[in-house]
């Protein structure tokens, strides 16, 4: 049932590239409205750095809000690339090549993002080289490696820079690809120098090969680490609604969740924003759709854990931090919104073929998972800062400001804007991978039936 | 600089040269290992305030106006709690003040990316203004919240700003801030010991809270030394005292008392809020 | 050895619709061995049914037992349903084997019945039947242990039936009730299509249900038992150690096979070895990784009470055990399966696989004695730890006897029940074929829906 793309080298090459030396008027106004709004988050962020925190909707004891919050929900989206590239190259997953590079371009802009949030809401941002890197040599003070903090940006980076060298692996036949058909000489030394020679020969071919299997197993270990330790931030404390043992696991398979349903959304976009109706199919999104009722699935069942688990021990903190998520107003509407968009309405529709390779649908249902996901995260992190302690005296309250929701829609646009540059100046689709594909591709007849089928070394 | 300044001062240059271990306390001068530390009873606590009045001249804490304390960013480093017990119309108001409990086992120390947060070989739970960046994770893993961020960088109008105490620091904006058991105060008194050539006597140390308690519900003293008064009082009246929280297992510095009720039915768990499961 | 692709489109169904000798071949020696193993099984069961009913520390080994059957036999049946849910080619000459473990486990539903009858009443300890008491956890957890088990036979039988059932005309003269159980088989098209539905959905059905059930069995019969013990990842840990160890376990029956029967052995080789280590060596990973999110969290957060819990099956009480399951289903199977030479032949990477199954027994051990001989499971801390039970020699006898039961079992039932699945081999050599691309020889394989 999956159709291998039917295309020649010639049109695959010309359609693949494309984007990459064409200039549509969409692509300005676009760009324009969403530097617009990253104007506006700069504002905002000067004014953070001159007057303070004040602007934030922060009080006592409620110290994490909404860019926490958003830190976590891209972190989570950034799963989506090392998921659908590495662990579907390892399976050798034939749907996987048109999905690969736009998933791990997301992990990197959406990473990218997300490192900012943590340094705009510390206090000082202008000191946080005390906590990301140990360059005090003379008084010998250095990080507290103790502190999840200091776990956080070392997991952080290691996996954008194995995500980075992953991408540019993977990406050297098509930057080849780019030199050969540049329009200019300009774009073409540029294109050069970023293929480093790629010529195609099967030594070259091999070795590409290679370090692009290594690279995919080395990243999956740091890939759980990642989410691991970000649901660490908050599971180590013994704060109530924090404190479970299940967070890591629970923050992996839903950071893979909202991942890859970011994953669709992007490509269902890209097929009609670049013309690729050729290269991304029906049914490529049916195979993401039915990964996707798994690992929502796996995802319900983590959550239920961490509810079950949270009553459990009948702490009367750990009941109000829960009372407060699930129940209490403005809470209850949120919980609510929650479960109906991350799994009610979704995965229920997904169980249809028809809606499963339905563009229209399928881009729908995977918006308002990550809208979901969203204010899951939103829900873990703000309701048990607000129910702290048995102290009932301190229980707090919290509610975003504008400049919360400015830095957070901002944030999406940094993101789209990164996706948008990257496929404006390197080949977002693997052309290389996709013409691999179609060498492999075959039909085994069995019958009267004639099955489509791929090669295997 | 403030004195917790020099605290990490003198420890980062015992950490920095390579190969030499940390001093004991021993070394540094604390033979008989000194754990500040306060009792509370809660028989006497009046909910007066005098204590949050005192803290907040001597500690140079920024005016709480009515806007700050609407949007709960007022910084108050000892703070009394009032619990209304029963029904209208018989209900009663109960106090408990809570500050910084500078536990043994401090769950704000360990998730400071920095070291801005540590704990000092005298038992004091000490915040380096200089190296905090402002993360709030500290205050986020305090079970007491006592902990309080400045959203901004504090204002005195004239003639305010000439009652600032010149040895306490005044926080800029970014930063945490919490009770330091008036460490300055602390200090001084070491200091005069030593000059003199003595040790410090029992009760020598008062913070200002526990000076300014009209009925001495606050007693601070060296948990660590058996004849201290207060920590005679809490040896006797072990029927009574309790640790805030005990069952987060925090090891806190503060030992409470709890409240004598003659009117009280023989309830045990009567102050429902500061109930600890036993 | 042959071409499994060519020796499965001839593996042919002869009378009694059975592929060709493909039964286990043992000798008499073996035979008795077992024989004697099951027999000790009943007797000591019975033994402990007569002595010890109701008291539940005698149980806390059987237990063990149960937790072991629900993480061995349980768990390897999923190899078999995950992998057609994932069109794992390389599983095909296995899947009959996993699944043949669902017979075996029917065992854990014998210890749940007594097992049950010793716990102490829910209230006044943690339980993750909150109020809910009507029947909970005696009835409940025999219900989702019986429907999962109901479940796994079902699939058994489904997936077994096209071999079993031989000739249309062989199923049409039976009698009703025997046509029925053969589900009127004639391999129509529709009744491929309905059979091939029905595997797929109640595979996922099982997959979750063995999820389901080894939360309530973790919490009823270990964490609700030690106050303070309080672990959401805890049930997934025990899944995850399953699936672990249902692995190792079909790789180390696979390795039998070769070993025991001939004919069986020459469809299973080092390519399985190869697909199933990469995916042990997944597994073992995720022992760490799962045991780490636990111990790392309740460590840091310091809390009392847990603490506690985890000095009891970590640190102080059950510490040798701990060491034990540390060495055998982490640091030895890691740093063996990281090589390809060990991955790659089915007879070292048995090797492993036993290992990892000896060290589930001792994971079982640390975390499932102490909770059920706790002699004080009220209350939400322990103020004491209790001291470490160890088996007496009835227990030891119980934990072979019935772990030799088991083994007579699967036994017994890989005599009766092909163990290759002759049609999915077919079906699998149809849809896989050999061709010469550019100089080097390739296998293009088919994927249908």
């Amino acid at each position: 049932m999956q159709e291998p793309v039917v295309a020649d080298t010639k049109t695959s090459n010309r359609e693949l590239l494309d984007f990459v030396f064409a200039w549509p008027a969409w692509f300005f106004a676009v760009g324009g409205a969403l530097n617009g709004l990253l104007v506006a988050a700069f504002v905002v962020v000067i004014l953070m750095l001159m007057f303070g925190l004040q602007f934030l909707g922060y009080s006592h004891p409620v110290y994490w809000g909404f860019l926490i919050v958003n830190f976590v929900f891209w972190i989570g989206v950034s799963h989506a690339g090392i998921m659908v590239s590495a662990i579907l190259r390892l399976t050798q997953a034939e749907w996987r090549r048109p999905v690969t590079r736009a998933a791990e371009v997301l992990t990197i802009f959406s990473l990218l993002t997300a490192v900012q949030f943590p340094l705009i809401h510390s206090g000082r941002p202008w000191r946080t080289m005390y906590w990301t890197f140990p360059y005090d040599w003379n008084r010998g003070a250095w990080p507290n490696p103790r502190s999840p903090l200091v776990w956080d940006p070392s997991a952080i980076f290691t996996y954008l820079t194995s995500t980075i060298l992953f991408v540019y692996v993977a990406l050297l036949p098509d930057l080849a690809l780019a030199r050969d058909r540049a329009p200019n000489p300009v774009s073409r030394a540029i294109y050069g120098v970023l293929a480093m020679g790629f010529r195609g020969t099967t030594r070259q071919w091999r070795i590409q090969t290679v370090a692009g299997l290594l690279l995919s197993a080395i990243i999956l270990p740091i890939f759980v680490s990642v989410h691991s330790i970000v649901s660490w931030d908050f599971a180590v404390t013994s704060v109530p609604g924090w404190h479970n043992t299940i967070f890591a696991p629970y923050f992996v398979i839903g950071a893979v969740h909202s991942g890859v349903s970011a994953v669709v959304t992007v490509m269902i976009v890209m097929r009609y924003a670049f013309g690729l109706k050729r290269f991304i199919t029906r049914d490529h999104i049916d195979s993401l759709a039915r990964l996707l009722i798994v690992v929502a699935t796996v995802w319900l069942f983590f959550f239920l854990l961490d509810f079950f688990f949270g009553l459990y021990g009948t702490e009367p903190a750990e009941v109000d931090t829960w009372q407060r998520r699930l129940v209490e107003p403005p809470w209850v509407v949120i919980a609510i919104t929650f479960i109906i968009c991350a799994y009610i309405i979704p995965v229920p529709m997904w169980m249809f073929r028809a809606v499963r390779r339905n563009f229209f649908w399928m881009f729908v249902t995977t918006i308002l998972v990550n809208v979901g996901m969203w204010l899951e995260r939103y829900m873990v992190v703000v309701p048990a800062l607000e129910r702290k302690s048995g102290l009932t005296f301190t229980y707090g309250d919290y509610a975003p400001s504008l400049s919360e929701f400015i830095l957070v829609a901002a944030s999406f646009a940094l993101v789209i804007l990164g996706f948008l540059t990257f496929s404006k100046l390197l080949p977002i689709m693997p052309a290389a991978d996709i013409k691999e594909g179609q060498i492999l591709a075959d039909r085994i007849r069995v019958g009267r039936a004639n099955v489509p089928a791929a090669m295997r070394e | 600089m403030s004195s917790s300044a020099n605290e990490a001062a003198s420890r980062a240059s015992a950490v920095s040269s390579m190969g030499q271990t940390i001093p004991t306390d021993a070394e540094v001068g604390h033979p008989e290992g000194v754990r500040w530390g306060m009792v509370v009873d809660l028989d006497r606590c009046t909910g007066c305030q005098a204590c949050v009045v005192a803290c907040q001249a001597e500690n140079n804490i920024a005016l709480n106006e009515e806007q700050r304390v609407l949007e709960r960013r007022a910084k108050t480093w000892i703070r009394i709690e009032r619990y209304w017990e029963g029904e209208f119309p018989n209900a009663k108001a109960r106090f408990i003040p809570v500050l910084c409990q500078h536990c043994g086992n401090a769950p704000c120390e360990t998730v400071c990316p920095v070291w801005a947060t540590y704990h000092n070989n005298e038992g004091l739970n000490v915040q380096v203004y200089n190296r905090c960046i402002g993360t709030r994770f500290c205050a986020n893993g305090c079970p007491y919240s006592v902990r309080y961020f400045n959203f901004w960088n504090p204002e005195w109008p004239e003639p305010m700003n000439n009652q600032l105490n010149p040895d306490v620091t005044v926080r800029t904006k970014g930063i945490i801030e919490k009770c330091t058991f008036c460490i300055q105060r602390i200090n001084r008194v070491q200091v005069t010991a030593k000059t003199e050539g003595r040790e410090i006597r029992s009760g020598e140390v008062q913070p200002a809270c526990a000076q300014s308690c009209p009925t001495s519900a606050l007693v601070f003293c060296d948990l660590n030394d058996p004849e201290s008064a207060p920590a005679q009082l809490a040896e006797a009246e072990a029927g009574r005292s309790y640790t805030l929280l005990e069952h987060f297992g925090t090891d806190p510095g503060i030992i409470y008392l709890k409240k004598v009720d003659p009117h009280a039915e023989l309830e045990e768990d009567s102050h429902a809020p500061v109930e600890t499961h036993a | 050895m042959i071409a499994p692709e060519a020796a499965g489109l001839k593996l042919s169904l002869r009378p009694p619709y059975r592929p060709q000798a493909l039964s286990i071949s043992l000798n008499h020696a073996g035979i008795a061995l077992l024989a004697a193993l099951g027999v000790l099984g009943i007797v000591v069961y019975v033994i402990k049914l007569i002595t010890a009913w109701g008291d539940r520390a005698e149980w806390a080994y059987p237990t063990v037992v149960l937790m072991f059957i629900l993480s061995t036999a349980t768990a390897a049946p999923l190899i078999a349903y995950a992998s057609r849910m994932a069109k794992g080619y390389w599983a095909l000459p296995l899947r009959r084997v996993a699944a043949l473990y669902a017979v075996p486990s029917l065992l854990s539903f014998v210890l749940l019945i007594p097992i049950m009858a010793s716990l102490p009443p829910l209230d006044g300890r943690s339980t993750l039947w909150f109020e809910f008491r009507a029947g909970a956890p005696f009835l409940t957890d025999a219900l989702a242990l019986a429907i999962l088990l109901l479940t796994g036979m079902a699939l058994l039988w489904f997936s077994a039936v096209p071999d079993l059932a031989g000739p249309p005309s062989r199923v049409r003269a039976m009698g009703r009730w025997q046509r029925l159980l053969y589900l009127n088989w004639a391999g129509t098209a529709r009744q491929w299509k309905v059979l091939r539905a029905a595997n797929l959905a109640l595979g996922a059905f099982y997959l979750m249900g063995y999820a389901f059930v080894h939360m309530l069995l973790t919490t009823d019969l270990g964490q609700s038992l030690l106050p303070g013990w309080r672990s959401g990842i805890f049930p997934v840990y025990s899944a995850v150690t399953g699936i672990q160890a249902g692995i190792a376990i079909t790789l180390l029956t696979a390795a039998l096979m070769r070993r025991f029967s001939p004919e069986a052995g020459r469809f299973i080789g080092d390519e399985q070895a190869a697909a199933l280590g990469k995916i042990l060596v997944a597994a073992t990973l995720m022992w760490f990784y799962f045991f780490w999110s636990d111990f790392l969290l309740i460590w840091y957060a310091r809390l009392p009470s847990e603490v506690a819990a985890m000095q009891v099956t970590v640190a102080i009480t059950y510490i040798l055990p701990f060491a034990l399951t540390g060495v055998l289903m982490f640091a030895l199977p890691l740093a063996l399966l990281i090589f390809n030479r060990v991955r790659q032949s089915l007879s070292l990477i048995s090797g492993v696989s036993a290992m990892i199954v000896v060290g589930l027994l001792f994971d079982r051990i640390r975390f499932f004695v102490a909770p059920m001989a706790n002699p004080s499971p009220f209350g939400h801390a322990m103020t004491e730890l209790p001291a470490p039970y160890w088996p007496n020699a009835l227990d030891v006898l119980f934990v072979i006897g019935f772990i030799g039961l088991m083994i007579a079992v699967f036994v017994y039932a890989a005599s009766r029940i092909p163990v290759l699945n002759g049609w999915e081999m077919r079906q699998g050599a149809m849809l896989r074929k050999e061709r010469t691309f550019m100089k080097t020889h390739v296998y293009v394989i088919g994927k249908p829906d």
